[in-house]
């Protein structure tokens, strides 16, 4: 794989410039050999200009005289054949969004121009307007399916490892128990159908022996489905691994990463998530969720050209799956939405906006009506208060807020500390291993510990629900008790035992999961973050509300509760704090706000929790973010490294751009293309003796004035395409990338055209130029390199690597080991 | 619905400028599984040629025999276009009989201890209407005037499933994880077995030094190949699973070997 080097090393020396300095323009402009139609003082103008797009315009014009006009408002020269697979990237390679919007808008034109021609023109225009809310339609209606697959599947894998049911195979120990009329109010799981293995394999349920047995059971099914997952990945696709957040927001910044959203990733992903779930390690679902929508959305936008063919729209198609996506994932269809606008995407105009929307209603819709729980959910932790909060509340909540800040920054620290590790010691070279490892902890670890050994979407759940005379959960015997307290006099209410070990079972519980989620993110499976994370929040939440509850039942007399609680009412929640709790973890991590409260408040349904969630998610993003401004997936973006131009971040340095351009002082001059008097020999040897991706095209080696940009790979397919189709292509032709051919001697051979693969309108500035306006063209427009100039003559160029290593420099940091390289 | 299969992972003719044409070229190895691979063996059986041709042949037939003995890569996507069309359908007629099927509805009510009765649970199949207190909970644990109290403390839900979309999902994934399983069990132990006795150890070494091509004009061959059409099947699926592995191959390096992505 070759680094993304756009820059081309090499500086104009000295002599050069005091040559062009003092050459007349005449001079300059005849480098050309064509006759050019600029009077000298529009000329003045023209090389005195400032970096605005209109003098790149006219200045692309110089070389074609005033013939070119008209074909150079094109971004590409279409008046010739199109080559094929110009204008693709290589893999490793980013994008340029302006590059890819024009030619979406001259596609555009094209097709509108000759709608009115035939009828079946006019039919095409038509599939095309609508082929952007079909290929929404259809990976809404993807991502709904697949996620009701993964959840019917890990439910029920994930309950083999309990026992399996005698009467239908297919059913997981809830559904197994559908129908029977032998549940109890205690234990509301038994039933015959249900089988343990202990009571498959010994013939009895009670006792050591059965224990140890189901120990070994869990403990073997665990390993077994983790072994499983990592080996499919890794034969089969080893870009299924992980949450996939970090590479799709890269992804959708504009970077390329072959087949990472290609079917074999999709089909890996899919089965290996639900072994993964299934083998009891403290990851989730609802991030590889996610990457499995935009595989779906990938793959549709093959369908139709207008998608398949621009890698900008496509990555429109790509915000609206990931929308799709953490809309099944949570049930949340706005949430989805949101999300995608706040954490994921790069480029979100209003019409993704609206696409997203109704992807992510499509999505929903299938899986409610799959009705993967049986609960006519779209997840299984749905929960509904109805209880009021009071104001004193805020108090614990902004205090779980803390944690979940606290947390997250621990947990940002601690996990890339250790992925650090992986990458760079010989203890990454044994993944699989590092699996069944970590696995084999945690289930033997979690399997005494009823808490840990439940699936954590199920820990999820229980811990949201509040307690009510309907429970009958270990969480919630002191409750009967206290209820049952009323009907005698108060003050006879004794010490819980039950909340008492369920306390302390939980408080194990989250040690355990705080230490295996720093293990598990990262390993080589797919693997999520929202459920532990959540899961740690719901359990310190949960904790905090059963000890304000319990203060207040036992001073109902203080200024704080007196006011509220009266004696025996419940005024307390601890369902509620789990889910603040919840929300301020996953906010520490991620340091998503907005999006985070919509997803949860679509959780619970209740319009009057919002002010808690806000005020839990925003002091967690505080104070998380005053340990280090960065998520977790932006951590893992800079971990890896991938060229990612955080919108969020701010530039606040002085440097100008000429400071950061390549070449620098002490490098060699930059490569640059002439226009017209390149043998091909001359143009291969370049090419080849070279490592960089694109090369400026000059009028001449004496002027230095510009004419536009070509890329490495552009000209490599050419040239390959011309020596096939073209007669007479020798190692002796001359290149020119002007309108006409050079005139050149009776005897010389056949010249070759390059001018389609050209780009006219490259980006400039000037040496001037402050790098925050720099910073923020690259931003804005998405820029892959831009060229620098001064008084007219080139320069040098900016790429986007360019900038990230700068910024990495400013900031500190070793800009060469955080590049991708 | 017969829409879903045909146009859901998309053939060659769109497989050009887009991203995933890693995973594109599998798609390309099912499709000429018919009798090239077959007539190919025969011609090899029928004239023993030199060596250096009957090697040649030998390795074609060999990637054939690779996709045609164990075609659980190819068939499990053709598979998966069937299954999830099958999914489709099946879902869609299990939800318009599910109605019918009394299994999959249920009214539960939870009715918590009273006095010195137990809680309990009880499960009836009625219909939505008939779910409550009165309906389900039989026999009545308590006499007359009780009763309304007791049920103003049971909670009775009414729930739906399907059943069938359960069974059919399970199956399908099941058959899936198996097929992909014995695909990768092939994969890493029959045929590299199976390569060494038929070729000696030389052209495993020879056949990993292909894959490292970074002559500068090399991406371009590759390219514009790519858009020709070709003529011969055996080729192309030779081909094409080629290009399958050797992307396999580079993403493990990438990722297992490099850490460059996803660490």
């Amino acid at each position: 794989m070759e680094s993304e080097q756009l820059f081309n090393r090499g500086y104009c020396r000295n002599s050069y410039n005091s040559i062009t300095s003092a050459s007349s323009d005449e001079e300059l402009l005849d480098g050309a050999g064509v006759i050019m139609d600029f009077h000298t003082t529009e000329d003045d103008n023209l090389l005195d200009g400032d970096a605005s797009p209109g003098s790149n315009y006219a200045m692309s014009n110089g070389g074609g005289g005033a013939g070119g006009v008209s074909s150079s408002t094109h971004l590409l020269d279409l008046l010739e054949e199109p080559i094929p697979g110009v204008g693709t990237y290589d893999d490793f390679h980013t994008i340029d969004w302006v590059r890819e919007k024009c030619k979406d808008r001259e596609r555009h034109r094209k097709i509108n121009s000759k709608k009115k021609e035939s009828a079946w023109e006019f039919t095409k225009s038509l599939y095309d307007a609508w082929s952007g809310w079909l290929v929404v339609t259809l990976t809404g209606l993807a991502s709904g399916a697949l996620a009701g697959v993964i959840d019917i599947a890990a439910d029920w894998m994930n309950d083999l490892k309990e026992g399996v049911c005698l009467s239908a195979m297919w059913f997981n120990h809830e559904q197994c128990c559908w129908g029977s009329n032998e549940t109890t109010f205690a234990e509301r799981d038994k039933c015959p159908q249900w089988k343990t293995w202990a009571e498959l394999i010994l013939g009895q349920a009670e006792g050591p022996g059965s224990y140890i047995m189901n120990y070994f059971m869990y403990t073997y099914w665990a390993l077994s489905f983790a072994f499983l997952a990592v080996c499919l990945v890794k034969v089969f696709a080893p870009y299924a691994c992980g949450s996939g957040i970090p590479e799709i927001k890269t992804i959708l910044s504009g970077f390329i990463i072959r087949g990472y959203l290609g079917k074999w990733t999709l089909v890996i992903k899919t089965i290996t998530l639900v072994l993964a779930v299934a083998s009891g390690l403290s990851l989730g679902k609802e991030g590889p969720l996610v990457h499995v929508a935009c595989c779906c959305g990938n793959i549709f936008s093959y369908l139709f050209p207008k998608y398949s063919k621009n890698e900008a729209k496509k990555r429109e198609v790509l915000s609206a799956a990931s929308a799709a996506g953490v809309s099944v994932a949570f049930g949340a269809p706005i949430g989805g939405v949101l999300f995608s606008l706040e954490e994921v995407s790069y480029y979100f105009p209003l019409k993704t906006l609206w696409r997203s929307f109704f992807a992510a209603l499509v999505a929903a819709f299938v899986l409610r009506s799959i009705n993967p729980f049986g609960n006519s959910r779209l997840v299984l932790f749905y929960v509904e208060y109805h209880t009021p909060w009071y104001l004193f509340e805020l108090v614990p909540f902004i205090l779980l807020g803390v944690f979940g800040g606290l947390w997250g920054a621990f947990f940002i620290r601690a996990n890339i500390a250790w992925c650090r590790r992986r990458k760079s010691t010989r203890f990454g070279k044994y993944p699989v291993l590092e699996v069944i490892t970590v696995a084999a902890i945690t289930a033997i670890v979690a399997f005494p510990n009823p808490y840990t050994r439940q699936n954590t979407s199920e820990l999820i759940k229980e811990l949201f629900t509040d307690c009510g005379p309907l429970e009958s959960s270990q969480l919630c015997q002191y409750r009967s008790q206290m209820n049952g307290s009323q009907a005698y006099p108060a003050g006879t209410d004794t010490a819980t035992p039950g909340v008492y070990s369920a306390m302390w079972q939980l408080s194990l519980a989250l040690i355990f999961k705080i230490i295996m989620t720093i293990f598990t993110f990262g390993l080589k499976v797919p693997s999520g973050l929202f459920i532990p994370s959540m899961a740690i929040g719901a359990i310190a939440g949960r904790i905090v509300g059963i000890a304000v509850e319990q203060l207040a039942y036992y001073h109902h007399d203080w200024f704080l509760f007196k006011e509220w609680c009266e004696v025996g009412a419940d005024c307390i929640t601890p369902g509620l704090y789990a889910m603040v709790g919840a929300a301020a973890c996953l906010g520490g991590v991620t340091r998503m706000t907005v999006s985070l409260v919509v997803i949860v408040f679509e959780l619970t349904g209740g319009l009057e929790y919002i002010v808690p969630l806000m005020a839990a998610v925003m002091t967690s993003k505080w104070v998380g973010d005053a340990f280090g401004r960065e998520g977790i997936y932006e951590a893992h973006i800079r971990l890896n490294g991938y060229p990612f131009l955080d919108a969020k971040e701010e530039f606040t340095h002085t440097t100008l751009a000429r400071e950061v351009m390549r070449p620098r002082r002490s490098d060699p001059p930059l490569a640059v293309l002439t226009q017209d008097d390149l043998t091909l020999a001359e143009l291969q040897a370049v090419i080849s003796q070279t490592s960089y991706n694109g090369f400026p095209v000059i009028v001449s080696k004496e002027s230095q004035r510009l004419v536009g940009f070509a890329l490495r790979r552009d000209i490599t397919i050419a040239i390959e395409n011309a020596r096939r189709k073209q007669e007479g292509i020798v190692l002796n032709s001359r290149v020119y990338f002007t309108q006409h051919a050079p005139t050149l001697p009776a005897d010389s051979p056949r010249p070759l055209k390059l001018r389609s693969i050209l780009d006219m309108s490259p980006f400039t500035v000037t040496d001037h130029t402050p790098m925050e306006i720099v910073v923020d063209i690259f931003r804005k427009l998405g820029l892959r390199q831009c060229l620098v100039t001064h008084n007219g003559r080139l320069l040098g160029i900016i790429t986007k690597k360019d900038i990230l290593r700068h910024m990495a420099q400013m900031a500190n940091q070793d800009p060469e080991s955080i590049m991708f390289n | 619905m017969r829409v879903v299969p045909v146009h859901l992972f998309p053939g060659e003719r769109t497989s050009r400028a887009g991203p995933s044409w890693s995973a594109d070229l599998c798609g390309r190895i099912f499709r000429p599984l018919g009798s090239p691979a077959v007539s190919a063996s025969f011609q090899l059986r029928a004239k023993p040629t030199e060596y250096t041709e009957a090697r040649r042949r030998l390795n074609a037939v060999l990637h054939l025999c690779e996709s045609c003995s164990s075609m659980s890569a190819p068939r499990s996507r053709r598979a998966g276009r069937v299954l999830v069309a099958l999914w489709f359908l099946v879902t869609l007629s299990v939800q318009q009989t599910e109605a019918k099927n009394s299994e999959d509805i249920r009214c539960k009510c939870i009715c918590p201890p009273y006095k010195d009765i137990e809680g309990q649970i009880y499960n009836q199949n009625v219909s939505l209407k008939d779910c409550n207190c009165l309906h389900v909970v039989e026999p009545m644990p308590v006499e007359g005037k009780d009763v309304e109290a007791y049920c103003l403390r049971c909670e009775c839900k009414y729930e739906e499933r399907s059943s069938g979309t359960i069974k059919v999902t399970i199956i399908i994934y099941l058959s899936v994880l198996g097929l992909l399983l014995l695909y990768m069990v092939y994969l890493t132990l029959l045929e590299p077995m199976l390569k060494r006795r038929l070729f000696g150890h030389s052209q495993l070494i020879q056949s990993e030094d292909d894959v490292g091509d970074q002559q500068p004009f090399a991406n371009a061959h590759d390219v514009l190949s790519r858009s020709r059409s070709r003529p011969n099947m055996l080729n192309k699926v030779e081909h094409a699973q080629q290009r399958w592995r050797r992307q396999v191959q580079e993403q493990r390096k990438s990722v297992f070997d490099r850490h460059v992505v996803l660490s």
